[in-house]
């Protein structure tokens, strides 16, 4: 049975994607605040598993990875608010596992949703979380591949802007999908 | 593998590669299936093969740094045969190989490591032997069993093998790759292990194993990876519980848990090419809670798993750090380290050892690493950017620069860079300086510069260049070096130095010259590149520019520089010949530089009236003229032209020469063409000035 505090955690959720996904930085001279910190997003899930975790038991294992994250975001933030530098370039191991987790994260939590979705009679909103979940996780992995090969500054403007706008689309995707859900849940309650 | 330092940092570089995946591994425990769990291994079996440090990265370079420290250290006192003290640790291949008569303290190392190495693949090799000769003395199986079998193995579709029953076998295994033998004890066997040996067979274990022995032994002397390989294999065991509960159902899964359970305490063999059902008591503790969780996996993990595997490829085989070149902070500190090493033999520096180890990927980067070595004389700086065959030079060019007392002003150009045969760049770094006293002399390196004698004029200090005559070229290891060849120059110059990005009348030109039926055609060229600079900020840029009325030089290096900007300035003469202009009252010179490149225009008419030519493709051109019968006429007309051309280069080499390289001459004498002659670009050229 669907309760408030469900509904709830589903707009946490949409939120807690707007602050993963979209970055908005102030800067002034050496000092950068991000206004939209990552580690706010990870935050936000995290207060979101347990009531996953009563409707989908394998939400219980996102637990430790999405406090990891939330840590090393945190401790990322802090070094650019004081440096102006990112530490993640002078810990590649560290980011390249944060990066794996990442993309795990995503994609076990979609399929999560997905299985929601299909518990609550939802099967096209489950359908559509499956495909948004492939495509970003294909989507990761490819953008990995390429700009190992070919890093952001050797690349041209045209190729750029079509990576940027292919990702907007999918980020654009991913929220619409969960609006959707969430207003059909809304509408179900 | 050659020597002790190839091996040290090629065990060194896949231990970081096997923690790395040891921890991946246990934060994903218990959420990626034992299928991932194995065959995430796979990466770390090619990066066993992968020489460490081949794409100039490293895991972790700091550690790399370290080694190649403790080797200068080690090596400076050694008189190795195996490698040199001074060179970089370069491994050309991730296996070991024999390199010849040891020498040194650290060659017979190598050579016990081998040693070692060997006697490990050599036990290994007499414990299969071993198994191999008691199989032949098991049993066959009765007729009731291998009907037993055939049952088996047609409900799972499986291949069987040869069976024998060996007594007192603590438990069941498969030995071999070409002609595998289940051997089973002569007790009654379940279907459940039959099946989990069946499918060690299928998937081939047996040969995997071997090879994981034997890189067990390549590293026999590394603790670590020992403690790794074993756990390959509580993986590989792991993984074939898996794939026995996959197909087994309800009942008989619980049941599958306790044979396992009673096998806690027995023994089993070890060999490669052999599996075994039970690997140790503690092993298969942790193999039963693994089935335990056998259903609590997520499912539909297969996508993500592939992902993972696809994002840490590349890293991992090939390193996330490169050895960035020491700064001039770090390199300071290094200076004061070197002064010490002459009195306290032993103390080497990181700085110079990371500086072996930084490789110059591009041309420019070599230009401007060497460059700032030479003006602020940071031994390091010049160390990374020299071969690693000619070290002395790095002492020689400190002490031209010291004895010469040459003072530099934080720029430099780089000069006329022309492709010899062997693909390496002859070329002139041109470093304008507001302190030159003598004038026009030339230096041998290292030697003290000509004293102003007593009755002399006192010179002034002057505007001009120092001229250092350069090869730039590719190591073997494909990164680019700088070499001095030859000895440097002063050169006086009464305009200002700062536009010598863009030519100079004082510096050394490029002169082709070509022989006509009615005189001499020549062509003086400059190429001129700037290296793109490091800047701090995009004001600091500009700010510097303005108030230096020039461009922005960095004090520090980019070993991954690029070419910012080239500039190609060139000058066109016709030298009358046996008066053929006497008579004549105007003599035009033209230059035209078409598009396309040809020596061919035997199917384009000549046309008499200039304009036309000119004018057909519309291709640029200069032009010049002269009054032959003028007072001030000396059987000379030239003309030039200068225009910037593209600086980029994807291979990280020179720019290609730009298109106004290849040029027509047209000699007019009173409005007829008498003469065409062709520059390619290509014609020996001569240096003068």
């Amino acid at each position: 049975m669907k309760t408030d505090s469900y509904l709830k955690a589903l707009t946490r959720i949409v939120w807690a994607y707007i602050f993963l996904f979209l970055d908005v930085s102030l800067y002034s001279g050496p000092t950068n605040i991000g206004l939209l910190p990552n580690w706010a997003g990870w935050l936000l899930i995290l207060t979101v598993l347990p009531e996953m975790e009563k409707k989908e038991c394998s939400a219980v294992l996102l637990r430790p990875v999405v406090m990891l994250l939330g840590i090393w975001e945190a401790v990322c933030w802090i070094a650019v608010l004081f440096t102006g530098n990112s530490i993640s370039l002078s810990f590649p191991l560290v980011q390249l596992i944060c990066s794996v987790l990442t993309l795990y994260f995503h994609f076990q939590f979609f399929t999560n949703l997905a299985s929601i979705a299909a518990a609550h009679d939802l099967p096209e909103y489950s359908r559509q979380m499956l495909y948004v979940r492939t495509v970003s996780t294909i989507y990761s992995a490819v953008i990995d591949v390429f700009f190992w090969f070919y890093p952001l500054d050797s690349v041209s403007g045209t190729i750029q802007i079509f990576l940027v706008i292919t990702a907007l689309c999918i980020i654009l995707w991913m929220a619409l999908t969960l609006f959707q859900f969430r207003k059909a849940e809304k509408r179900q309650f | 593998m050659t020597n002790l330092w190839e091996f040290l940092l090629q065990t060194m570089e896949v231990s970081w590669a096997a923690l790395f995946l040891l921890i991946l591994k246990h934060l994903l425990a218990d959420k990626l299936s034992p299928r991932w769990q194995y065959g995430i291994w796979g990466l770390f079996f090619v990066k066993l093969l992968v020489p460490a440090g081949v794409t100039g990265k490293y895991l972790l370079a700091f550690p790399a740094v370290m080694l190649q420290t403790v080797r200068e250290a080690a090596e400076s006192v050694l008189s190795s045969r195996f490698c040199t003290a001074d060179a970089p640790i370069r491994v050309a291949f991730g296996l070991p190989w024999f390199p010849g008569n040891p020498q040194s303290l650290t060659d017979w190392l190598f050579i016990l490591y081998l040693a070692g190495a060997v006697v490990c693949l050599g036990r290994y090799f007499f414990s299969y032997v071993c198994l191999r000769l008691l199989l032949r003395s098991g049993k066959s199986v009765s007729a009731e069993f291998q009907t037993r079998m055939d049952a088996l193995c047609s409900r799972y579709h499986l291949k069987a093998c040869r069976t024998v029953l060996l007594p007192d076998l603590p438990s069941a295994f498969i030995c071999g790759v070409c002609s595998p033998v289940l051997a089973l004890p002569s007790e009654e066997v379940d279907d459940k292990i039959l099946l989990h040996e069946l499918l060690h067979l299928r998937s081939m274990d047996a040969l995997q194993s071997i090879f994981w022995s034997i890189f067990r032994s390549i590293h026999w002397c590394n603790p670590f990876l020992q403690y790794v390989f074993h756990r390959i294999g509580n993986d590989m065991e792991s993984l074939c519980d898996q794939r026995v509960l996959e197909r087994l159902e309800g009942e008989e899964r619980r049941r599958y848990g306790e044979i396992l359970l009673n096998m806690t305490n027995d023994r089993y063999p070890r060999a490669p090419g052999t599996t075994s059902l039970s690997n140790g008591g503690r092993n298969i503790r942790s193999r039963i809670r693994a089935i335990a969780r056998f259903r609590k996996y997520p499912q539909g993990m297969g996508l993500v798993s592939v992902c993972i595997a696809v994002t840490l490829f590349f890293p991992l085989l090939s390193g996330v750090s490169q050895v960035a070149l020491p700064g001039s902070a770090d390199s300071h500190k290094s200076l004061f380290m070197e002064s010490l090493t002459e009195k306290a033999a032993g103390i080497f520096s990181p700085e110079t050892a990371a500086a072996r180890l930084a490789p110059c990927t591009t041309a420019a980067g070599a230009l401007d690493t060497f460059a700032k070595g030479l003006m602020y004389l940071n031994p390091v700086w010049l160390t990374a950017s020299s071969p690693d065959s000619a070290q002395e030079q790095v002492t020689l060019l400190m002490d031209t620069v010291r004895t010469g007392s040459l003072q530099f002003n934080g720029s430099f150009y780089v000069y006329n860079p022309e492709k010899q045969e062997d693909q390496s760049y002859r070329l002139l770094l041109v470093f304008p300086t507001d302190h030159l006293y003598s004038e026009g002399s030339s230096l041998t390196a290292g030697s003290s510069p000509e004293e102003p004698s007593a009755d002399s004029a006192p010179t002034e200090q002057q505007q001009g260049y120092f001229v250092f005559p350069v090869t730039a070229f590719r190591d073997a290891d494909g990164s680019w070096a700088v070499k001095s060849s030859g000895s440097y120059r002063r050169v006086i110059s009464d305009n200002s130095i700062r536009s010598c990005g863009y030519g100079s009348d004082f510096l050394p030109v490029l002169t082709a010259e070509k022989e006509g039926a009615t005189g001499t055609f020549s062509r003086t060229s400059q190429y001129i590149l700037q290296v793109q600079q490091l800047a701090n900020s995009l004001f600091d840029t500009m700010t510097i520019e303005i108030l230096n009325y020039g461009p922005y030089f960095s004090p520090e290096p980019d070993t991954d520089a690029a070419f910012a900007s080239a500039f190609y300035a060139q000058t066109f003469s016709w030298t009358e010949k046996d008066a053929a202009a006497d008579g004549c009252s105007l003599a035009e010179l033209y230059v035209t530089f078409p598009y396309e490149e040809t020596e061919d225009l035997t199917d384009r008419e000549i046309y008499d009236d200039i304009p036309a030519v000119l004018l057909e493709g519309n291709e640029p051109y200069v032009s010049a003229d002269a009054e032959p019968g003028a007072a001030n006429w000396n059987g000379q007309i030239s003309t030039g032209s200068a225009n910037s051309f593209d600086s980029s280069s994807r291979t990280g080499s020179f720019p290609e020469l730009p298109e106004t390289a290849f040029c027509r001459f047209f000699l007019s004498l009173d409005g007829t063409v008498r003469e065409r002659v062709i520059f390619t670009g290509k014609e020996e050229t001569v240096y003068e000035n």
